[in-house]
């Protein structure tokens, strides 16, 4: 205000507090948020809840319309109320109330302590503005970093991510960039102020694929270095197989299945996660097997089916499934899966796919019974 | 495999090469002397019933190439042959009814369908400008056909608004099936489309392919649905051509280090093999095709790129019988780690 730069307390961000005892970093509990339209109320977010922690990543999975990056959207006081509404639950962070927070420190928050990237790395960079000054743009809000300061760090930060001679680069405009350049340039601007949280909303589905496997190391590279919490949007189950540490999987406005990585892919327990894993096409290396989709279309969220949302889809919905919605059946770690069947054994080793693992087992188990004829 | 090539091939592209003129100006560059080289001297060919996949990152030529065979552009040089018809040499009266067997699925549901026509008048439009059958027998045709691609006969006189893009999508099949045509060239045909559509919309396709016999010319960037779709597979990348066989060992043999780490960087929905398997990332961006790379296209961002590929164009060579590849070092063998560069 006075002089070039002035110096800004860090010491109170949210981010270098501690975490209160028994809590997690960020904590999602049955957050609900409606959309109130001419049409009727649109459920967009019903009853979502996670908890993340620092250095880990959650993969957030779902069809468009889901309600995955609206649910982000809404944590992040994002969406305008009205139309929407927060009808219910809590999202805290570090034990502070997001939800019911004061714009003036919500607006702290945003991009210093949680950041986010979007899909679309052309609508998402202002075309007007030179690189540099976007990139230091939150340094220069938050941190009351000067001109000179702010672009001295934004040449860094896009050496950081792999962008060639930036010292040149932070005096062009973003159509000087290719795709896969400039979501290298939200990732520096996400990362500038050093965040605890970054939320990639489909940050590779506009990037071809050779590029997109370029961001996603990336974005792995940089939470090693951080120590960052990431939340990956995506409608592709192949982008989080091999960095998410848990998955959730949503479905018109709602969590159906949450787990570890290892248990949505190897012990899934709901019939929408198996259609998602059925519909993509297996890189057979003998025999093409013909996909099983799921039939029909997602419901409109304003018009959502009784009982189980899925059961209008569901291969295997019953008269309960269409009366009742279901309750949310939990394993002991956590794992959880919103189906009426999803504790019944037998009903999940008839229907669930096969995958890699149990493959394996099945073929060890044939060895296993040959031997023992071979014996006998 | 369920094509048949003893009739010879229904297309057959020799040398394709398409080049726009590029810079701005008043004249959008028409004097300017620098060309975008989008296809450069592509060939191949296919038979009756088949189901020949494009694959590639965007900007390598592939949308190009298809839009070119149907000449929606005229090629630069370069000959198309569909049966046995040059399609750059027809006149317009040729080329309505060369289309009459030949027609187009484009990528955007929502972009391709007239908001202001029904879907009866979409699908039935096709056979008015052929002149097929009396109006009642164009509207029993769409009737068959809505019910063959899944959507309820009953909604021949919707709009396209009513419907959702996996539907739409159906709509766009239906019309290019109108016709009964021989060869369709599907222009990403599933990638505007979610997951669990996408299979619906891969399934119909195959089905219609089994009934009618149709053969495809199937566009996409993503390798697993071409794979999935296809019998054989050309990869392209910066307006050639760099490698074709079929489906199976182009998956399992790849001999092109581009197809190898355009192979590897498909992510996979497994986290067991996701984590052990090997990966090839690529360094950089894809040039620009104003001034492609000297020498193999592709050597600017090869993982074993040597002193001649910067020099001499890699010859299109057979490496195996019906298996075709243009890299002076291509070997069935995957690239070791340590010629990874990053």
């Amino acid at each position: 205000m006075f002089g070039k730069s002035k110096t800004v307390d860090t010491s109170q961000d949210l981010k270098n507090q501690p975490v209160p005892e028994g809590h997690h970093l960020l904590e999602v509990d049955d957050l609900k948020m409606y959309f109130h339209t001419e049409d009727g109320v649109v459920r967009a977010v019903d009853g979502v809840s996670y908890t993340l922690d620092r250095g880990e990543t959650l993969g957030v999975v779902g069809e468009s319309g889901s309600g995955k990056s609206v649910t982000h959207m809404t944590m992040m006081g994002l969406i305008p109320m009205p139309p929407g509404k927060i009808e219910g639950g809590s999202v805290f962070y570090r034990g502070h109330d997001l939800l019911n927070m004061p714009e003036a420190q919500m607006q702290h928050v945003r991009g210093n302590d949680i950041a986010m990237i979007f899909q679309d790395p052309m609508t998402s960079l202002n075309p007007v503005y030179k690189i540099g000054k976007q990139v230091g743009e939150g340094l220069r809000l938050h941190r009351g970093y000067s001109k000179e300061q702010a672009l001295k760090r934004a040449v860094e930060l896009l050496d950081a991510v792999g962008i060639p001679e930036p010292e040149k680069r932070v005096n062009e405009y973003p159509h000087q960039f290719s795709g896969g350049m400039r979501q290298r340039v939200m990732i520096a601007m996400a990362l500038a102020c050093d965040p605890d949280i970054l939320i990639a909303d489909e940050p590779t589905t506009a990037l071809d694929v050779t590029i997109q496997a370029q961001i996603i190391e990336l974005m792995q590279e940089m939470q090693e270095k951080n120590g960052n919490a990431i939340v990956m949007i995506t409608h592709d189950l192949g982008v989080v197989a091999d960095i998410a540490d848990k998955i959730m999987v949503m479905y018109a406005g709602r969590p159906v299945e949450f787990g570890t990585a290892d248990e949505i892919f190897y012990e899934s327990r709901h019939p929408y996660t198996w259609g998602l894993i059925r519909s993509i096409p297996e890189q057979a290396t003998d025999e093409k097997k013909p996909l099983t989709p799921i039939h029909g279309n997602p419901p409109a969220l304003s018009n959502l089916p009784k009982g189980c949302v899925f059961s209008p889809r569901c291969p295997y919905a019953t008269d309960k499934c269409r009366a009742e919605r279901p309750e949310r059946f939990e394993t002991g770690t956590g794992h959880y899966a919103a189906c009426h069947y999803a504790g019944d054994a037998d009903f999940i080793k008839k229907n669930a796919p096969d995958t890699s693992r149990s493959r394996k087992v099945s073929v060890a188990m044939l060895d296993q019974e040959e031997t023992k004829g071979g014996e006998a | 495999m369920a094509f048949d090539t003893s009739q010879g091939p229904l297309l057959k592209v020799e040398h394709l090469t398409k080049e726009f003129p590029a810079g701005s100006g008043v004249f959008g560059g028409r004097f300017s002397k620098s060309v975008v080289s989008a296809v450069n001297d592509v060939s191949f060919e296919i038979y009756p019933g088949e189901t020949f996949g494009l694959v590639g990152e965007s900007g390598c030529g592939k949308s190009t190439t298809g839009r070119t065979i149907m000449r929606l552009n005229r090629p630069t040089s370069g000959k198309v042959f569909f049966q046995g018809r040059d399609v750059a040499a027809m006149n317009h009266r040729e080329l309505k009814a060369m289309r009459r067997d030949m027609q187009f699925i484009f990528q955007d549901p929502y972009a391709s369908l007239n908001p202001r026509m029904t879907i009866g008048e979409i699908i039935s439009e096709p056979m008015t400008i052929h002149g097929v059958g009396t109006m009642e027998e164009r509207m029993e045709t769409v009737r068959e056909l809505l019910d063959v691609v899944g959507l309820n006969p009953e909604h021949i006189n919707r709009y396209p608004h009513e419907f959702s893009g996996g539907q739409r999508q159906r709509v766009g099949i239906a019309r290019a099936f109108a016709l009964k045509p021989k060869l369709i060239i599907c222009d990403e045909p599933v990638s505007a489309l979610d997951v669990s559509i996408q299979a619906q919309v891969l399934n119909l396709l195959k089905d219609l392919q089994d009934r009618y016999g149709t053969a495809y010319l199937f566009i996409a960037h993503d390798l697993s649905v071409v794979q999935h779709i296809s019998d054989r597979v050309a990869v392209m990348y910066l307006g050639k051509m760099v490698e074709v066989s079929d489906w199976k060992t182009l998956y399992t043999e790849p001999h092109h280090p581009y197809t190898q780490s355009l192979l590897s960087a498909v992510p996979v929905p497994d986290p067991d093999i996701q984590k052990t398997r090997k990966r090839i990332i690529l360094a950089g961006d894809p040039p620009s095709p104003i001034d492609p790379p000297t020498g193999c296209r592709f050597h600017t961002r090869c993982p074993i790129a040597q002193a001649k590929c910067s020099q001499e164009q890699p010859e299109w060579r057979e490496v195996a019988p019906g298996h075709f590849c243009a890299c002076h070092f291509a070997s069935p063998f995957p690239i070791k780690e340590s010629h990874i560069d990053l």
